[in-house]
């Protein structure tokens, strides 16, 4: 248990070794010459989360390593494994994105790979101190990718909002960290049920509770939950489409994984909800938050005329579902979250890569441009309809039962409380169809204005493509075979009830 | 006679705190930011954290506090220049959230019976809490991963710096 074992973090080692030789890579070579640098990162990302994912069948799991601060397990082996697939899929589509930039290729590649980093962490931490460095080595990575483009006046405009909320949010985090280390004296995860069980009333528990609240509030940020959530469509639109791909998915799984953890962390040793989270005002809240992001959410996306937007909004409504499938606090609702974020990977990482191949000849996102797409790209065309279906929920792709296991987890609870979020969560999915119908109904049903020819002749890169296939693929895959992603999903959740 | 010294400290830390962020010109709100800084080195020495206390003044206080001004002197911003936010429902709405949150630090507070002078005093667990050691000790050994995560940390920043900062990238 206390050993070093540093051969365990073999997956973080290989991307720190990446990031090193992309640095030393990019000083010695011509402005000219950057392919050498995308190679690299391909190679350190297939190989990093190769190895996590062997990890799986070669480690005997849970191990810990550097004194159990560092903790592999089927959770976060899965987790690490979503993550691989989000930075190989945005490298894709910033390969293709990167030819239209001129400079800063190897700034794109290093933060973006440092944000991997940070993502790999994020799985493996067992204590507050490693949550919150790895947690702030994602989101500085972003301030400095939303603000890549930093001629542009809305890039520029999207950095700086991310940075001062993000700083409200960190400062949020980093006290309530304080007030759960003032009550249970400790840093670690796990002390917090202990301190639960120990004293449940009076005492440290109201240092807890409130540590907890904070903690909490600070973690909507990454999520990008009520109450920090107004920075979501601002940088979602000013950020450039490989950065808000991983933006959208990246990041906020990361948010959701440390999410999982700490409330994890507060129910008891054997997975009964501990004495903090058994009150009613925490599913209360929980149930709050979920329910007033997925009206944010959704109610805000109805007015967009602008697809990053939509796509901003509708981020802070999934969000909210997610949050549904934590705030069940038992293991089907956890499993319900891990197979949601697999789901959202497929569809939300399609939608994107469409987005980048359409605005490469459009400049423009609006939506009216994506007019007449059905009949000059049918393949685009077919991978956005079944992105946006499957964010809708619509029956045989991934994106339904992600919503499916959710709902379940939740109505499964059976109190007021329950129902009622169930209750919007639904009316959300209702209007959530409204907006992304009226997308497809954009793409067939509308024609393109007479003489404009910028969607005509499409081309899309190879890795790109490669994106859209897969995606495709996913989408279909998890709506269909349904059953070993489960399994995978409720494998991941018992690993992560049983981790100590 | 330590209680009249926090009690010094923490009126000198809130009024200090209150005026950085309510003066208009950035040089003073930036030099009372620097007095809570010092406010807060004097809390850190009550706690016997000496070298904290050092570190607060060093860097805070000295270091940073150089570095925001020599950014305030290079804007040369001037009075008309800077926009207020307009709106009193802003303020209003921003005042009211502080008065929320105070309100629950106070209640929690009171709940974990902090105001009673026997629950309020510091545990001090070894006697060498204040020295470098107790915090180099668990810097390198206990928490060594976050220490290296950090490092990664530096180095997005300043990989970050360059990218935004710099006039020419090639």
């Amino acid at each position: 248990m206390r050993e070093f074992n540093v051969a365990l973090a073999a997956p973080e080692w290989i991307l720190s070794a990446t990031i090193l030789v992309v640095l030393f890579q990019d000083a010695r070579t011509r402005w000219d010459n950057k392919g050498g640098l995308g190679r690299t990162t391909w190679l350190g990302l297939l190989l990093a989360t190769g190895c996590a994912m062997l990890q799986g069948w070669f480690v005997d799991t849970p191990a810990t390593a550097f004194l159990g601060h560092y903790g592999v397990d089927g959770f976060s082996i899965v987790c690490k494994a979503i993550f691989g697939a989000t930075a190989l899929f945005v490298m894709a589509m910033a390969d293709t994105w990167l030819k239209r930039v001129d400079r800063g290729h190897g700034e794109f590649r290093l933060l973006a790979l440092m944000a991997t980093l940070g993502m790999f962490f994020v799985c493996s931490v067992r204590d507050f101190a490693g949550l919150f460095v790895s947690l702030e080595l994602i989101t500085v990575s972003f301030y400095c990718l939303t603000a890549f483009k930093r001629n542009d006046e809305r890039a520029i405009e999207a950095g700086i909002k991310y940075v001062v909320l993000g700083a409200l949010a960190t400062a949020f985090l980093l006290l309530g960290i304080a007030f759960i280390y003032g009550a249970t004296e400790s840093l670690w995860f796990h002390k917090i049920a202990l301190t639960e069980a120990s004293d449940g009333v009076g005492g440290n528990a109201a240092l807890l509770e409130f540590g907890l609240l904070l903690t909490v509030l600070g973690l909507c940020f990454k999520i990008a939950a009520v109450p920090f959530q107004v920075w979501t469509p601002d940088v979602y639109e000013g950020a450039a489409s490989p950065v808000t791909a991983f933006l959208s998915m990246g990041s906020k799984a990361a948010g959701f994984v440390l999410l999982l953890k700490v409330v994890r962390a507060c129910l008891g040793p054997d997975g009964d909800a501990g004495i903090i989270l058994a009150t009613g005002a925490w599913a209360g809240l929980f149930a709050l938050i979920a329910a007033a992001t997925m009206l944010y959410g959704n109610l805000g996306a109805l007015w967009q005329g602008n697809m990053k937007r939509l796509l901003g909004y509708s981020s802070i409504g999934h969000a909210g579902y997610v949050l549904m499938g934590v705030l069940a606090f038992n293991e089907a609702g956890f499993a319900a979250v891990v197979y949601y974020l697999m789901a959202y990977l497929f569809t939300v990482l399609g939608v994107f890569a469409v987005v980048i191949i359409v605005n490469g000849a459009l400049r423009s996102h609006a939506i009216t441009d994506y007019a007449g797409l059905g009949r000059k790209s049918p393949f685009l065309a077919l991978v956005l309809t079944c992105g946006l279906l499957s964010l809708a929920g619509v029956p045989p792709m991934a994106g339904f039962f992600g919503k499916f296991l959710v709902f379940q987890a939740v109505v499964q609870l059976g109190t007021p409380v329950a129902y009622t979020v169930a209750f919007v969560g639904a009316a959300g999915v209702v209007v959530s169809m409204y907006y992304y119908l009226c997308v497809v109904k954009q793409l067939y049903m509308v024609e393109a204005p007479e003489g404009d020819t910028r969607l005509d002749g499409l081309v899309v890169a190879k890795p790109l493509k490669a994106v859209l296939w897969v995606c495709l693929i996913g989408i279909f895959v998890l709506g269909f075979l349904v059953q070993p992603f489960v399994a995978m999903a409720q494998d991941a959740a018992e690993a992560l009830m049983a981790a100590r | 006679m330590i209680g009249i010294f926090f009690w010094l400290f923490a009126a000198l830390l809130t009024v200090s705190g209150l005026l950085a962020i309510t003066r208009r010109n950035a040089v003073s709100a930036a030099l009372w930011a620097a007095v809570s800084f010092i406010a807060i080195a004097g809390i850190f020495v009550l706690l016997q954290a000496y070298f904290l206390a050092v570190v607060e003044v060093l860097v805070y206080a000295g270091a940073i506090m150089v570095l925001f001004l020599f950014v305030i002197m290079l804007l040369n911003l001037r009075e008309e220049d800077l926009q207020v936010l307009e709106g009193p429902r802003l303020h209003i709405l921003g005042v009211l959230l502080a008065a929320g949150f105070l309100g629950g630090l106070v209640w929690t507070c009171r709940r974990a019976g902090l105001y009673d002078a026997k629950n309020g005093a510091i545990k001090m667990t070894a006697e060498s809490v204040g020295e470098t050691k107790s915090l180099a000790a668990p810097l390198f050994m206990e928490y060594v991963l976050p220490f290296e995560i950090a490092s990664f940390l530096l180095l997005a920043a300043i990989v970050g710096a360059v990218l935004i900062t710099k006039k020419r990238l090639t």
